[in-house]
């Protein structure tokens, strides 16, 4: 006999308003990979920009390969971003939790310490 | 209805497939154990439960909604807990610490410790002591009590017995008993059978992967044998 349906009953409703994520998408993993090419790619187009510029004294065809490395940049910044969103915003949860909860138990030394 | 389902289930790590394809349901409110000797899968069976580990194949139902890919934080809120294997609790922590830990969803310290030194009274006695000092059986009954804080619907335990003396283990498995007539579905995964056949409902044989017997404990008492000692 259980004391407590009510919890078993709860525990539907929870799970069935829950909006689970379809894992053939793979969004993290996708955002990780697609930022870590990113990064890689903006890498070697800055360093195509850079080359271009150094192979010519035309102003014009440098301003054109230093706008080439300036997107180059740009790519790996954004590659960047996304590599965070995909793989460190898990561990970067935890370090967050773990920080709050260091702060309270600090907070509560120090309030101890005061009242004794 | 089940309230944890595994239809076809297969996983594996890497390319070393541990599970073959399982089918096992857990009634609500009943206490299932997965039985079976060593490697045979069942701590992977309870890591796919809780979202840690995934499938290769197959389908996971809890409360009969698929479930498979879903974060185990998200089930977790939701009313699935796992205690793994080696009790996961912070051994440099106190025991009021490692409980003060459950207090994340918004449940009051207090609150926490007082439903927990009700079922578990030696806790309370070694609530200012580091978990890490303590017995095994008083670390598996904080693992248990942190465990039961967040009000679970659905209880993963994974081999409760593990390094604990026969009377402690009993003592266990009597509140174990108690939380499953409060309406709590249990899945329990023991290698050593005795004790859990004593109060599970049902109970599977896991083998190489495979679910070779399900039934009352009753029936499986044959199966058991040809289990761990072959034949």
């Amino acid at each position: 006999m259980i004391e407590h349906p009510e919890r078993i009953d709860q525990f539907k409703n929870d799970i069935a308003a829950m909006q689970v994520r379809d894992p053939a998408s793979g969004r993290d993993r996708l955002f990780a990979r697609g930022g870590l090419t990113l990064m890689i790619i903006g890498v070697i187009v800055g360093i195509v920009g850079y080359t271009l510029s150094n192979q010519t004294t035309n102003p014009l065809a440098q301003t054109d390969a230093v706008i080439v490395a300036l997107i180059g940049i740009s790519v790996s910044i954004i590659g960047a971003a996304l590599f965070l969103r995909g793989s460190l915003a898990a561990f970067l949860r935890f370090w967050l939790a773990r920080f709050i909860y260091e702060q309270k138990a600090q907070t509560d030394r120090v309030v101890d310490r005061l009242g004794s | 209805m089940n309230l944890l389902e595994f239809r076809n289930v297969r996983a594996a790590y890497d390319r070393i497939d541990v599970l073959f394809g399982i089918d096992l349901e857990v009634p609500a409110g009943s206490v299932v154990a997965l039985l079976g000797p060593n490697g045979a899968g069942k701590t992977t069976t309870l890591r796919v439960a809780a979202g840690l580990h995934p499938t290769t194949s197959g389908d996971v139902l809890v409360a009969g909604r698929r479930v498979n890919g879903t974060a185990p934080e998200e089930l977790a809120r939701r009313g699935l807990c796992l205690i793994p294997e080696g009790r996961g609790i912070f051994p440099n922590l106190s025991v009021r610490e490692n409980l003060r830990m459950m207090t994340y969803s918004g449940v009051s310290l207090s609150a926490v410790e007082d439903e927990s030194y009700q079922r578990f009274p030696r806790l309370k006695e070694r609530r200012r002591q580091l978990a890490g000092t303590l017995s095994g059986g008083e670390q598996q009954m904080l693992a248990m009590a942190r465990g039961l804080a967040t009000h679970p619907a659905l209880l993963l335990l994974d081999e409760l017995s593990m390094g604990l003396a026969p009377i402690i283990v009993e003592e266990l498995y009597a509140i174990v008993a108690q939380v499953a007539r409060e309406g709590v579905s249990i899945l329990v995964v023991e290698q050593f059978a005795s004790t859990v056949l004593g109060v599970a409902d049902l109970a599977a044989v896991l083998v190489h992967g495979r679910v070779a017997r399900v039934g009352t404990p009753a029936e499986l008492q044959d199966e058991l044998s040809k289990a761990y000692l072959g034949g």
